[in-house]
């Protein structure tokens, strides 16, 4: 650029200062009368120099082009429409699971590397099939190569804690018109002996029977018969009752039911009073819903080129693996870290939990679950007890998200937006990662569910992911 | 010897109040070793490479705390360091609203315009980048801040219309607001550019004195002039006073630039009246305009801008000569050397730059020819730059803690050789609350002893400090205080030639 062409500084005439560093400099300013903000600062990226000189570039002269495509991202984040469309087959929707395909939460792993937990889930999907006897004779088909594993995220779907899904689970099958993607998660499976949890007893594999051959006909009638329903709505109404639309789903659940009501009564199934029954039992229904229409929305955000926003986050309970939009080729790995800050059950702990699993933090990417803690008393709870706590939880995430919810409100913040858009650069500045509120599940026997806590994603994933985005970025 | 660290999870303390703790550590009787220090990867190397161990689970925002001692210093030393860190200056910290990251404090006050920045080096590039991102004007205080980045800055900041003052720059003005180490000063017509911290102070200083106000100060930092940075901010900053309406007469502060850059940024004629005062310039510079004066003291740099505005300087030479003749009849002949313990780095430059052509080789950490190095041979002359970290070693600037400095002085109080102690006292924001007060006991002794001190207070009367009351307490201990810093170089030279009449120097 020739020096001619360069514009001339022009001074303010009036200084307002923001001080960043000594802070004598800034108590001098402040005595002259000027206006000034004192910057509390910390050393950033843990003093890593490799990701301080990269995040020196992505926040300096990079930063325009990305900051430009984390705009359209966010955008992308706030009105897409994510509208729950029916029920369908997996295989229906996701061709490649009718060729003995098991789609298993997390990042791709093998099966000798998979914890336990998500051994047991694949085992119970594989006799549930119809391809194997029983867990024993699931594991050697599995073991031999005979049963192909996929990662969901990788089919446009997102699965629930230690889920594995085959060819016959019925599918939310949720559209985002606008941007032209379609999502898929499967029907929760509710509390008890399930395979979610790890659990691969009769109990648990007959739960998936009874998912697909009576929940899913019975119920999907019914939303077929309801119409498209915006689920995104139900979640902003669910929000000021209390839900972060994660951990708690009970209001957006209720609200969803209500609505749902008229058509499920009509039902001519003769399964129809069991269904009702188990889905009133089930406060969690609206997370896969809700599961399905983030991910909707961050395949549609993830076709940005140059952003520096998550658009996958998940876990298989042996590594934790994040992509960035505009390269969904590139994951980003780590080890699955322990659920810290938990409740256990009793006779349980850290000694018999499994590490972080489960695809669910795709909520966490579109301003749900942490982002929306602050209005939980539910999280708060769960946290410490204050709503300070919760509220501590969503502004840990406005610390590292780009921008903020349309449509998801915080009344106890003066109707703030949610948190929205995780920003790969302010997570490794500040050393703060995305919080994701969990339940643990037995690490080696299958009991399934043995206590909750919040799993903090592990950081070296995002630095990795800092130092790659700055070498692809012009 | 015993080696103990301490831990403090997430407990971020700035560099000078660091330093302060580790100084005070250091005082405890048995302590050899000790540093307070933030668990960066780098730092804990070289804890590690002092034999300290046990922080596997250290991150770069905890505080450690380090201290090799026999067995009475130990636990001392901890608790001293927590004293300082934890109760000594908690009052302080309390007044400031404050935020966690630049993103927001632009939220908190969305009108920023102007960003001090005084994080260590190694972390001052990703903030300044932020800064020039978020359309701020940015003073960089920090140092250490490689000349790569340097230059990616400056070049980023002239592409955005913007200014980088730094790094390594110590003092601005910006619209009547002084940052950094400044003077308080009037309003006016003068804008200066400098690449040299208490040139641009002095300057300021001189010219408030004087009755001629400033629009702005773009500090620029000491390589800006070099070849490498090619005197980008200082081209910068010289078109913004241009282009200013509040600025009628430029005035840049440098120590002489590389030649190529001398004929960038003077080889053509400006559209407003310009001084470079060029400190210690010694040869003709060629093809500069007739619009642009050219000297070579900060004294002058003033002077010459008063004359641009049609103004004459007052007398700076005062009863100066009287009172060295004074002194040097008091003065024994055994007495012959020149001691200059200097806080403000330029100030150091230029006395030597103005006293070698009266007294000959002057010894230095910052030497005029390389030949001069400290330690100095017995009997030469020495001025020293205290602010240079060789002697700061792990106190803070002795611009704010005169302590460093006071060790100094005493170390000169029995030595018959000398003739005269030169020092600088600077004043405004940034300084300390009284310096003159804090060097008066050890100022006596030196008087005492025999030899003569001649002092230079830099400020102003709108400083904090108080100019006039600074200048008294000197004046009063036998101190010779001097109307400019040239001034005081001059008057110390004179001394040692035992010629009065030197004072009175044309510079």
């Amino acid at each position: 650029m020739a020096p001619e062409a360069a514009p001339v500084a022009q001074l303010p005439t009036v200084v307002e200062a923001v001080n960043i560093g000594l802070p004598m400099f800034e108590d001098s300013i402040r005595d002259q009368g000027t206006s000034v903000v004192g910057v509390d600062w910390r050393i950033p990226a843990g003093g890593d120099t490799e990701a301080v000189a990269a995040l020196a570039r992505l926040f300096g002269p990079k930063a325009a082009a990305i900051d430009e495509a984390n705009t359209t991202v966010v955008q992308r984040l706030n009105d897409g429409i994510p509208l729950l469309q029916g029920i369908e087959r997996l295989s229906d929707v996701v061709p490649v699971a009718a060729d003995r395909t098991i789609l298993h939460c997390g990042p791709a792993i093998a099966w000798g590397d998979m914890c336990d937990p998500l051994r047991r889930s694949v085992q119970a999907a594989v006799v549930a099939e119809g391809w194997a006897e029983d867990s024993a004779s699931a594991s050697a088909a599995v073991a031999a190569g005979d049963i192909a594993l996929a990662p969901a995220n990788d089919h446009r779907t997102v699965v629930p804690m230690a889920s594995a899904i085959g060819a016959s689970a019925p599918m939310y099958v949720v559209g985002n018109e606008l941007g032209g993607t379609e999502a898929y998660a499967p029907l929760n499976q509710g509390s008890g002996q399930v395979p979610w949890f790890g659990v691969d007893s009769d109990e648990a594999i007959e739960r998936l029977r009874f998912l697909r051959d009576e929940v899913g006909p019975v119920l999907g009638e019914a939303i077929t018969a309801m119409g498209p329903t915006d689920a995104f709505a139900l979640a902003g109404q669910g929000i000021p009752m209390g839900d972060d639309v994660h951990m708690r789903t009970q209001a957006t659940t209720n609200l969803f039911l209500r609505d749902l009501l008229p058509y499920l009564v009509r039902s001519t199934n003769a399964s129809a009073p069991e269904v009702a029954s188990f889905l009133s039992a089930n406060h969690l229904m609206f997370l896969n819903i809700a599961m399905a229409s983030a991910k909707s929305l961050v395949l549609w955000a993830g076709e940005v080129p140059n952003s520096s926003i998550v658009t996958t986050m998940c876990r298989n309970g042996t590594t934790y693996g994040i992509r960035l939009s505009g390269d969904d080729d590139q994951w980003f790995l780590a080890p699955s870290p322990p659920v810290q800050d938990a409740l256990y059950y009793p006779g349980q702990g850290p000694e018999t939990s499994a590490p972080d699993i489960g695809d669910s933090a795709v909520l966490e990417l579109v301003g749900l679950g942490g982002p929306a803690a602050a209005n939980s008393p539910a999280v708060a709870g769960f946290l410490g007890g204050r709503m300070a706590d919760a509220i501590a939880a969503t502004r840990n995430m406005q610390r590292i998200c780009f921008g903020e919810s349309g449509r998801f409100r915080l009344p106890i913040l003066d109707h703030i937006g949610t948190p929205v858009g995780v920003d790969i650069r302010q997570v490794v500045e500040s050393g703060v990662t995305p919080a994701v509120n969990t339940g643990i599940v037995h690490a080696s026997d299958g009991s399934g569910q043995v206590g909750a806590g919040v799993a903090w994603a592990p950081i070296e994933c995002f630095v990795d992911a800092v130092l790659a985005l700055d070498a692809r970025t012009p | 010897m015993q080696h103990e660290i301490q831990v403090l999870k997430d407990n971020y303390k700035d560099s000078v109040r660091l330093l302060e703790a580790t100084r005070a550590m250091l005082a405890v009787d048995g302590v050899e070793y000790a540093w307070a220090v933030m668990g960066t990867p780098a730092n804990l190397e070289t804890l590690a490479d002092e034999g300290f161990s046990g922080f596997e689970d250290v991150s770069a925002n905890d505080l450690v705390l380090a201290v090799r001692a026999g067995d009475p210093g130990l636990a001392e030393g901890i608790d001293v360091a927590h004293e300082v860190l934890f109760s000594a200056t908690a009052a302080g910290e309390s007044e400031a609203a404050t935020v966690g990251h630049l993103g927001a404090g632009l939220v908190e006050q969305p009108g920023s315009n102007v960003a001090v920045i005084s994080v260590p080096g190694p972390f001052a590039t990703l903030e300044t980048q932020k800064a020039l991102t978020a359309g701020l004007d940015v003073l960089l205080f920090s140092d250490n801040v490689g000349l790569a980045d340097e230059i990616a800055l400056k070049e980023r900041a002239t592409e955005l219309g913007r200014l980088v003052m730094g790094p390594g720059a110590g003092t601005a003005m910006i619209a009547g607001t002084g940052l950094g180490f400044a003077n308080r000063v009037a309003r006016g017509p003068v804008g200066v550019v400098a690449a040299a911290g208490t040139g641009a102070q002095e300057v300021m200083a001189l010219l408030d004195r004087w009755g001629v106000g400033l629009s702005h100060v773009i500090g620029v930092g000491g390589r800006d002039l070099n070849a490498d940075v090619g005197g980008l901010m200082a081209r910068a900053g010289i078109a913004t006073l241009e282009a200013d309406p509040g600025t009628e007469v430029i005035l840049l502060v440098s120590k002489p630039p590389a030649p190529e850059v001398a004929e960038s940024l003077l080889g053509t004629a400006p559209t407003k009246p310009m001084v470079a005062a060029l400190i210690g310039l010694r040869e003709e510079l060629d093809a500069v305009p007739a619009e642009i004066a050219v000297c070579n003291t900060l004294e002058q740099g003033a002077v010459l801008t008063l004359g641009a505005l049609g103004r004459t300087a007052p007398d700076r030479v005062g009863e100066t000569p009287e009172a060295v003749a004074d002194r040097i009849t008091a003065l024994a002949p055994s007495r012959t050397r020149l001691v200059g313990l200097f806080s403000g780095g330029t100030l150091c430059y230029e006395a030597m730059t103005i006293a070698i052509d009266h007294i000959g080789a002057i010894h230095s950490n910052t030497p005029l020819d390389e030949a001069w190095v400290v330690p100095a041979p017995e009997g030469a002359h020495v001025c020293l730059d205290l602010g240079e970290e060789e002697y700061t070693d792990g106190r803070p600037h002795p611009m704010i803690d005169p302590e460093a400095r006071i060790e100094w002085l005493e170390r000169q109080v029995d030595d018959a050789t000398i003739a005269v102690v030169l020092l600088d006292v600077v004043l405004g924001d940034g300084s300390h609350p009284n310096p003159a007060g804090t060097l008066a006991p050890t100022l006596e002794k030196i008087l005492d002893s025999g030899a003569a001190v001649v002092a230079y207070v830099l400020g102003t009367d709108l400083d904090p400090q108080g100019f006039a009351g600074q200048q008294k307490i000197l004046r009063d201990l036998g101190c010779i205080v001097t109307e400019t810093a040239a001034r005081a170089a001059l008057a110390a030279a004179a001394i040692v030639n035992r010629d009065p009449a030197l004072v009175h120097d044309d510079l």
